[in-house]
């Protein structure tokens, strides 16, 4: 994949991490007291409506693709070979898909009741 | 001379015999108007003849003295004593580069880099047009307008030097690079457009500044390296676009036959 | 709950808050200025060379991203501390 596209992919990603990461505050810090926000039965209901439960869902994906990648530019800046260069790229992506699925798995247990 | 003193403190390092850099101070008689490397020449001349240090043409043309004053890197015959506003100078050479002795930087990867970008014309409707001209190619005032402040670079090295990105990545093309890779790009007498975005779209390459700006806060000459950069990225994003709104490549300049085409062979 | 729940917790949520604003804000400005949105266009450069690229308003929007994030700091402190 070409570097321009992987960037436009974390210009995309960044984007939208702003927009999903306001609408997420707004939503839980600013309209519901704080206290009440954080406990765990209000965290359980919010993943049981199925728009937020998307809306989290998305905002995961693209906040650990970014975070991720911007991980990986930090990598290939710090040390340069070729070894290096494709051990990064690998490790990052593998690791992302990884932290996708494990966060994409809580979700949907709390979205389908599993967690209690 | 009005008996004004200017305390010099030159970073002195010679990796073939020693292991880390030392300061060294030199007094010089301060005269109005004096520079940097005024100073350091008299220190050269009449005190320590063993300091090192490139100059040439003295006048912010050559791009040799290029060095760090006060901890800024700065072209020392373009840098007047006076505007530094203190009676001691601290110079020590250029970051990111190697030492090879006292002020003088080996600048073999600087220009490794800039060549690896193709700093020339290229011509591929008629290649063989500009060993053996037979006209002018004409562009218009608005196509010279868009890239003309980039060949203003006298490949000094200050902005390669401040970059952070080039002092933790060596593959790292550098502003100086970059911005000369967009000058040609953006010559409407070229016709390399997408050889030369393949050249700078790579993990080491365009993407990898991040606008820090200190390149075009050194530069000596006014190119703005950093607008040259964050133009060339615009120029691969619409051309990797996948809505292609706008070409890689305008069309090239004509070429306008010359009359007198004979003079301007070569013998 | 117990992690984040506490003194500590809530400093570094904070900072959190800090670093994450200024990083969108600022990234915001690199996208407008990467896109040309922000950007002058090239000319001859006159002594004594003011880069165009250092503009004023890049000075502006940076002390934008730094205002934003310290009160937006400050509101997170003022929720997870009052």
């Amino acid at each position: 994949m070409r570097e321009s596209t992987i960037m436009q992919l974390q210009y995309g990603t960044a984007i939208l991490a702003i927009g999903l990461v306001t609408v997420h505050l707004l939503m839980q810090g600013v309209l519901v007291p704080y206290g009440e926000a954080i406990s765990f039965q209000r965290v359980l209901s919010v993943y049981r409506n199925v728009v937020d439960a998307a809306l989290l869902e998305v905002l995961l994906i693209v906040v650990l693709a970014h975070g991720f990648n911007g991980l990986r530019i930090i990598l290939l800046e710090w040390r340069q070979s070729a070894r290096w260069t494709r051990g990064v790229n690998w490790v990052v992506l593998l690791v992302t898909l990884a932290a996708i699925s494990y966060g994409t798995r809580t979700v949907i247990l709390a979205a389908t009741g599993q967690v209690s | 001379m009005d008996g004004r003193e200017l305390a010099l403190r030159i970073q002195r390092f010679d990796p073939s015999i020693e292991e880390r850099p030392h300061v060294e101070r030199y007094a010089v008689p301060l005269k109005d108007g004096m520079t940097v490397l005024d100073a350091l020449i008299y220190a050269k001349d009449r005190i320590d003849h063993g300091i090192a240090l490139r100059f040439s043409c003295r006048m912010a043309s050559c791009g040799s003295c290029g060095m760090k004053i006060n901890g800024r890197p700065r072209l020392a015959c373009e840098t007047q004593v006076s505007d530094l506003r203190s009676s001691t100078i601290t110079i020590q050479p250029m970051d990111n580069f190697p030492i090879v002795r006292d002020l003088v930087v080996d600048l073999e990867s600087f220009f490794s880099k800039h060549a690896a970008i193709s700093p020339r014309l290229v011509r591929k409707g008629d290649p063989d047009e500009q060993d053996s001209p037979s006209g002018e190619y004409l562009m218009t005032p608005q196509e010279l307008e868009s890239f003309v402040q980039f060949t203003y670079c006298i490949k000094c090295g200050l902005c390669s030097s401040s970059c952070p990105t080039s002092s933790t990545d060596a593959l790292f093309p550098g502003p100086q690079a970059l911005a000369q890779e967009y000058r040609y790009l953006q010559d409407a007498r070229d016709e390399a457009g997408d050889e030369r975005l393949d050249l700078v779209d790579t993990e080491h390459g365009v993407w990898r500044c991040h606008f820090a700006g200190t390149c075009s806060a050194v530069c000596p000459k006014g190119v703005d390296p950093a607008l040259g950069i964050q133009l060339l990225k615009r120029h691969v994003m619409a051309a990797r676009s996948p809505l292609r709104r706008r070409k890689s490549k305008r069309t090239g300049a004509r070429l306008f036959p010359n009359p007198n085409k004979d003079l301007l062979t070569r013998p | 709950m117990t992690v984040t729940e506490n003194v500590l917790g809530h400093v570094v949520l904070v900072m959190v808050v800090l670093v994450v604003v200024y990083h969108g804000i600022n990234g915001i400005r690199l996208i407008l200025s990467e896109y040309g949105v922000i950007f002058a266009k090239p000319s001859r450069p006159d002594y004594p060379y003011k880069a165009k690229s250092l503009r004023t308003i890049q000075r502006h929007l940076i002390w934008v991203a730094i205002i934003a994030a310290i009160l937006a700091a400050l509101y997170t402190g003022g929720t997870l501390f009052g």
